[in-house]
């Protein structure tokens, strides 16, 4: 009887969203606060790329720190360089640590960064090109499982090896910080930081409405029965090999545009934000909010990044055991995560014709 | 005019002869029955056919191409469809899909990258020849075993292949299920070359005309059912021995 309503609502409800993130939201937040959840969509951004590389394409990665990091430090390198390049006490434009550690010129990949525009192509294709070497030789191999989760893990920890071993080219463990323009405005304002915000959840918007079109492919389904069946789909005459390069590499693009975004407007990129912790912290996120949901990944990360500035506001140490907790619970009890939770809440309520999980799109959480 | 010859085929794991000096032709359009005892080697002579497990030495040549050193998915798209024992069907995807991705593989790429609203034609047919319509947005998960092997022979149909193989497509299937299995064999082989493997000797007797015995790894014999059943050394080493078992 209301076909048209329920084909719209999932439109409607999307749309009603976005609005209210853009035009609502930061009228009702302070800049602080407005900060602090253009941080966390970043993080919905990665969770939307954890979603389909691993809720969909069963490709467990402990290790998108790493892509986060290279689109993060790719957007911080240029936005360093555009500091210097305004500041006429520093010499050939190098930064400061660079001139402590003895450097008398730029490292190529810091030159070849100078551009806004070098940066953004290289903070979407490094990790996406990163992504696409390790996955295509692994899963040639046909490594997978917990081998491949292992193998994502030490990529991440030999990631921030290398940040923190190369000082006088990446700025070691301080990381880089200090960002006061791009592309000539500057990012010290309120309206840049209001735009920063729109930006994040534009692309937001946008990559869930691609990652939601490729789910509903039939390369989408082609991933699950390669999650649930990876020998029986080469019998089907599939290569698995680059099915799975793909997601990964999509998601690792995803992570690495996150990781742009998330730089001007932390204002900071250091070891400590790219590393195993986060890359945990990333799937943690993903597995609470249900991995099998994009919206629910997306709005895990929201929740859990949320709650955590919350608790460390309130009592810092207690963070840490009730994230552990909240975790047990829910791979114990709600392994499909809250997105699992929400959806038999919906078929119990209505007890009608169950369709496939579609949960309508609450991308945006309360952050306080 | 053959379509598969393998010729001098061996297999070995480790000191383990799994096929021994195989040579075997299957013509276009046969129906063949492979059977033997346990352990003879019926499975991994499918396995290698299908690129699952790779030849010691010997070859194998499927309509023009040497199959030896091919992956499964290349060996799968030259035209060779197999089930498997235990069905694998895609639990999490319905039964339309299943049937729409086996299906799917002949599109390039970009095509894979659509959504389609509704199911093409050929996947509605094919649901419909296996007679599993009703299921047609059930998932997967939610068949009983025997409607699972009928999804899978669906799938095979999907794919088109030239040659099919069965792995005991009647294996754990009630009486009813197995007469359905059956007619829809006799249908099927009305326009496609199959190799069955199976055990079910009152499914043999009913549907099986050319039978080729496997035993340790080699062929034993080969012929028509009432030839190979009368072979004193098929009877000894199979029928005999199941007929033993059957009495214990």
């Amino acid at each position: 009887m209301t076909t048209t309503l329920t084909r719209l609502r999932g439109p409607l409800t999307f749309t009603a969203l976005i609005a209210a993130a853009l035009l609502v939201l930061p009228h009702l937040l302070e800049p602080f606060r407005l900060n602090l959840l253009a941080q966390y969509l970043c993080y919905a951004i990665v969770a939307l790329g954890i979603a389909l590389a691993w809720g969909r394409g069963g490709m467990l990665t402990l290790g998108h720190g790493v892509y986060f990091g290279l689109g993060g430090y790719a957007m911080a390198i240029h936005l360093t360089l555009a500091r210097t390049a305004a500041d006429p006490l520093s010499a050939d434009r190098l930064p400061q640590f660079m001139v402590w550690s003895g450097r008398t010129e730029l490292p190529w990949f810091w030159t070849a960064l100078t551009h806004p525009a070098a940066a953004i192509a290289a903070a979407v294709l490094v990790p996406g090109t990163v992504a696409t070497l390790l996955g295509w030789s692994v899963f040639r191999q046909r490594v997978r499982g917990a081998y491949f989760a292992i193998l994502n893990q030490a990529l991440a920890a030999a990631f921030v090896i290398l940040l923190i071993g190369q000082q006088h080219l990446t700025g070691g463990s301080n990381g880089l910080t200090d960002f006061p323009v791009f592309a000539g405005h500057s990012l010290y304002t309120p309206t840049a930081q209001t735009t920063l915000y729109t930006l994040t959840v534009l692309t937001l918007a946008a990559l869930y409405l691609l990652f939601r079109h490729i789910t509903r492919s039939r390369y989408g389904k082609l991933l699950i029965a390669i999650r649930d069946g990876e020998d029986r789909v080469r019998y089907l005459g599939y290569n698995p090999t680059w099915a799975k390069t793909l997601a990964y590499a999509l998601s690792a693009m995803a992570a690495g545009i996150a990781g742009a975004l998330f730089v001007p407007i932390l204002g900071i990129i250091s070891p400590t934000l790219v590393g195993v912790i986060p890359s945990i912290m990333m799937v943690l996120a993903v597995a609470l909010g249900g991995r099998y949901s994009l919206t629910g990944a997306a709005t895990g990360a929201v929740l859990v990044n949320a709650a955590q500035t919350t608790f460390a506001e309130t009592f810092a140490g207690g963070w840490t055991y009730l994230q552990g907790a909240l975790f047990v619970l829910v791979i114990a009890l709600a392994p499909q995560g809250l997105a699992g939770l929400t959806h038999h809440a919906k078929n119990a309520l209505t007890r009608g014709r169950t369709p496939t999980p579609a949960p309508e799109p609450t991308t945006a959480g309360s952050p306080t | 005019m053959s379509l598969l010859t393998i010729t001098d085929l061996t297999v070995t794991f480790g000191d383990f002869t799994a096929l021994d000096s195989i040579d075997l032709t299957i013509d276009e359009g046969e129906l063949r029955f492979l059977i033997g005892p346990n352990g003879a080697g019926k499975t991994t002579l499918i396995d290698t056919i299908t690129g699952r497990t790779h030849p010691t030495h010997g070859t194998i040549t499927f309509n023009g191409h040497t199959l030896n050193k091919r992956s499964e998915h290349q060996i799968a798209r030259t035209g060779i469809g197999r089930t498997f024992q235990t069905s694998v069907v895609f639990e999490e995807l319905t039964v339309a899909d299943n049937v729409d991705l086996a299906a799917a593989h002949r599109l390039p790429p970009w095509q894979l990258l659509r959504a389609p609203r509704t199911h093409p034609d050929h996947v509605t047919r094919i649901l419909d020849r296996v007679g599993l319509t009703p299921h047609t947005h059930a998932k997967a998960a939610t068949l009983s075993h025997g409607q699972r092997q009928w999804l899978e022979i669906a799938m095979l149909l999907a794919q088109k292949p030239r040659l099919l193989l069965l792995d005991e497509p009647v294996a754990g299937m009630s009486t009813d299920e197995r007469a359905r299995t059956g007619e829809l064999l006799t249908q099927i082989a009305a326009d496609h070359t199959i190799v069955v493997i199976e055990h079910d000797m009152d499914f043999l007797r009913r549907h099986a005309h050319q039978v080729t015995v496997l035993h340790e790894g080699r062929v034993l014999t080969h012929g028509d059912l009432t030839t190979v059943q009368n072979d004193p050394q098929v009877q000894q080493v199979y029928l005999g021995r199941t007929h033993q078992k059957a009495h214990t």
